[in-house]
């Protein structure tokens, strides 16, 4: 043991390293570097974090590297000889040197004062080949599942797999319940304007729209899943997912069914109020045009009006809000999944980024690109498909 | 004498304006208002300003006698109605404290000055850079500046060079390094316009618009979340910079289409004509007519900013953890289902200001739709 309670008979050095070069992090970032002609090509061998720091800070003052090599492999002897003799005190003083922010004004680093920094970079440019950390991460995606995750050495690909069942499965119920209800709602608040319910349903919606999803969700959990204020208002099942080992997620997600209750009503009731408004719009604006005068005088009733002339033009604006409804939707459930402790993909990202994992952060950054871009080009299709003025082949 | 209401004409109600001012006064005097030192005390050398209770003998103390960090060890979690172990009614806490024993009503209030930093700070950044390149875009496209090659070229190296040693040099000299190729840009553009000698054209419209559409391919909650922990040292100003720069292509795309709009009256050809360079004819001519959608975008803008902010903060990341934001409040709350106020207090505000903000955004939308 030394001073620090670590046990020094395992080489903690040779561990790091190892994994080090297992994550490909001694390689070149990119296929060439740009970078100034002094700084070294292979300045990502060094391993340990402190001395990267400390040889990046130097170069940055402009110290030629040899120079600096010397300074620090003399700095390194005398850390290793006050290690050797347990001399707390000097451990303590030269340690010091890592947090300073300009570490050449250091009695450990005091070789240095020879030397005369450059002040002006000339860049110098060359390439890496393919042996470079891209490249590596590129090929991981095809042969080894976005690669693995530093955190319990599963592929990312099958950890974010596992997550996107349970996010989906609330996403997607939200997404159809809101579309369902919100073009309801809008039609109605749009056709009947002096009704009985019309100006509760606006203010409530207005409420809706305005409130932040993490302090509703927050409110609810807070007084609604417990009897903490009095016994009535214990309605909504507490907020933890149990796991059943050895079912598969999609059965856990059925077994689990109760408490997905809450956060689907807080997601649903969100993305309503959006998305009622956005249809009252476009109902409003569709009514006054002259071709529903034309049905109105035809003689038709209110309600054939609406669901054979007006709905179908004024669906056109709403399906194109469709697209950022569901990549935002997806932004909601990160929130309510971190709240509700649902293991899905937002808290799969939080908790990855957290621990610096970030081959699983990549994956999730991807697919979400993926999905959101997927989204836009659905609700492309569906314009041109629901709007014949408009030619998915059109020449410009 | 008949007073002008200036924000009447913009379509603000007075409700609107006063609550406007309110946070305001709250933000800008936060640190009038709680403050757990002597605004003005007496010491032993004479007067001086926010000394602290040990080294003064009297003076003058905050409305509320406690900051948004003073520790109150003897009532801790203890709520609004609840009994506290205070000396006096002044040193009540009104809003009562979180678990380790933090005055509510001072983070409240420290937490406006910070949404106030948030909202104010992105909507400029947004708008800066949203109508740079929306400038760009709208009133050039893809044909509008011919630059001769040699020219591009050298511009292209200049830009290299400067973004390479902005890359390694720090504060201001690397952000003058970063924007001086803009500038040079900007300047060739304004002369070289206009002459077509046959040149390169600079395709400014495509690319600008494949900027703003890889920006807005992934949600922003994600792409924050990402670059904040990327940067690693959570600071307030990080956030603040990341939600401006996520913010502008909203901005310039609301912009480029009213410009593609403006740029086809006549007033333009004749400003042209008389030998107005493009810059001053974006400035007087333009910009004026395209301010309106700009004004409502930067205040439903204001409303979602202090939304992202208080969502990373109760989430826990970006803001550092000394720092009272309303999301830090709220956050507390998850963890103690008993404290109501914790839950309540905070939420009224960020629900509050984002109302106020969307309400204005409304109102201002309905006057110019009327107009």
């Amino acid at each position: 043991m030394d001073l620090r309670g670590v046990d020094t008979s395992i080489d903690h050095d040779d561990v790091y390293e190892k994994i080090y070069k297992e994550l490909n992090l001694d390689l070149p970032n990119f296929y060439f570097t740009i970078q100034p002609s002094h700084f070294p090509k292979t300045i990502n061998q060094t391993f340990d974090t402190n001395k990267k720091d400390l040889y990046l800070k130097l170069l940055n003052s402009g110290y030629s590297f040899v120079d600096i090599e010397k300074a620090i492999n003399n700095f390194s002897q005398k850390l290793d000889a006050a290690k050797a003799s347990n001399n707390a005190a000097d451990i303590i003083e030269l340690n010091k040197v890592y947090n300073l922010e300009s570490p050449e004004q250091h009695n450990g680093l005091a070789h240095l004062n020879d030397s005369k920094p450059k002040s002006f970079f000339w860049p110098s440019f060359y390439l890496n080949g393919f042996n470079n950390q891209y490249h590596k991460w590129l090929q991981s995606i095809f042969t080894n599942g976005f690669g693995i995750s530093i955190l319990d050495g599963m592929t990312a690909i099958l950890k974010v797999k596992k997550a996107l069942t349970w996010t989906l499965s609330i996403t997607l119920i939200d997404f159809f319940l809101s579309l369902l209800f919100g073009i309801f709602i809008g039609t109605y608040l749009a056709t009947n304007e002096k009704g009985r319910w019309q100006k509760t349903f606006s203010q409530i919606l207005y409420f809706l729209y305005s409130i932040p999803v993490f302090w509703f969700a927050t409110m609810m959990v807070v007084y609604f899943t417990t009897d903490d204020y009095g016994w009535w208002t214990d309605w909504f099942p507490s907020v933890a997912i149990d796991i059943y080992p050895g079912k598969s997620t999609f059965q856990q997600i059925l077994m689990n069914a109760e408490k997905f209750i809450l956060p689907i009503l807080i997601l649903t009731l969100h993305s309503l109020a959006y998305i009622t408004r956005l249809v009252r719009r476009s109902v409003l604006d569709e009514l006054d045009k002259p071709y529903a005068l034309l049905a109105f005088s035809k003689g038709l009733d209110k309600t054939e009006v609406i669901r054979k002339h007006i709905l179908k033009n004024a669906l056109i604006p709403t399906i194109t809000s469709m697209a950022s409804a569901f990549a935002n939707a997806f932004a909601g459930s990160l929130v309510l999944e971190v709240i509700f402790n649902i293991p899905g993909m937002g808290r799969l990202l939080v908790s990855s980024m957290e621990s610096a994992d970030w081959n699983v952060v990549f994956c999730i950054t991807l697919l979400l690109s993926f999905v959101t871009i997927v989204s836009f080009i659905i609700a492309d299709i569906l314009y041109a498909y629901v709007n014949p003025k408009i030619e998915l082949n059109a020449k410009t | 004498m008949k007073i002008n209401l200036a924000y009447k004409s913009i379509g603000l109600s007075t409700k609107q304006f006063c609550g406007l001012l309110v946070f305001c006064l709250f933000a800008i005097a936060h640190n009038f208002i709680v403050n757990d030192k002597y605004l003005i005390g007496k010491t032993q050398t004479g007067f001086g300003l926010f000394v602290e209770s040990e080294d003064a003998k009297y003076g003058i103390k905050a409305i509320i006698p406690y900051s948004a960090n003073t520790v109150d060890k003897y009532n801790r979690k203890v709520g609004p109605f609840s009994k506290q172990k205070v000396s006096s009614l002044y040193y009540r806490h009104w809003l009562g404290t979180d678990s380790i024993g933090r005055d509510v009503l001072a983070g409240i209030i420290n937490g406006s000055y910070i949404a106030l930093l948030v909202g104010l700070f992105t909507v400029i950044i947004s708008l800066i850079l949203g109508i740079f390149f929306g400038f760009l875009s709208g009133y050039y496209g893809d044909t509008g500046v011919q630059l001769r090659k040699p020219t591009f070229v050298l511009w292209m190296i200049l830009t290299l060079l400067c973004w390479f040693y902005s890359f390694y040099t720090f504060g201001f000299v690397a952000f003058i390094f970063f924007i001086l190729p803009l500038l040079v840009l900007g300047f060739l553009v304004n002369n070289v316009s206009g002459i077509s000698r046959g040149g390169f054209c600079f395709p400014f419209d495509t690319i600008i618009f494949r900027m703003i559409e890889i920006i807005s391919s992934i949600p922003g909650l994600f792409l924050i979340l990402i670059i904040l922990t990327v940067l690693g040292k959570p600071s307030i100003w990080n956030v603040i910079i990341i939600i401006g720069l996520l913010r502008w292509p909203i901005v310039a795309r609301h912009l480029r289409a009213e410009i593609l709009k403006i740029k086809e009256e006549q007033f333009i050809d004749s400003a042209k004509s008389i030998g107005q360079t493009d810059v001053k004819i974006f400035l007087y001519h333009v910009l004026p007519m395209a301010a309106s959608p700009l004004i409502i975008i930067s205040a439903f803008g204001f409303a979602t900013s202090i939304l992202l902010e208080s969502t990373l903060s109760f989430l826990g990341i970006g803001v550092p953890l000394g720092e009272v934001t309303w999301g830090s409040l709220i956050k507390e709350a998850r963890f103690h289902f008993d404290a109501w106020w914790l839950a309540l207090f905070p939420g009224l505000m960020i629900y509050g200001l984002i109302y106020l903000f969307n309400s204005i955004g409304d109102n201002i939308n309905h006057k110019i739709r009327n107009i």
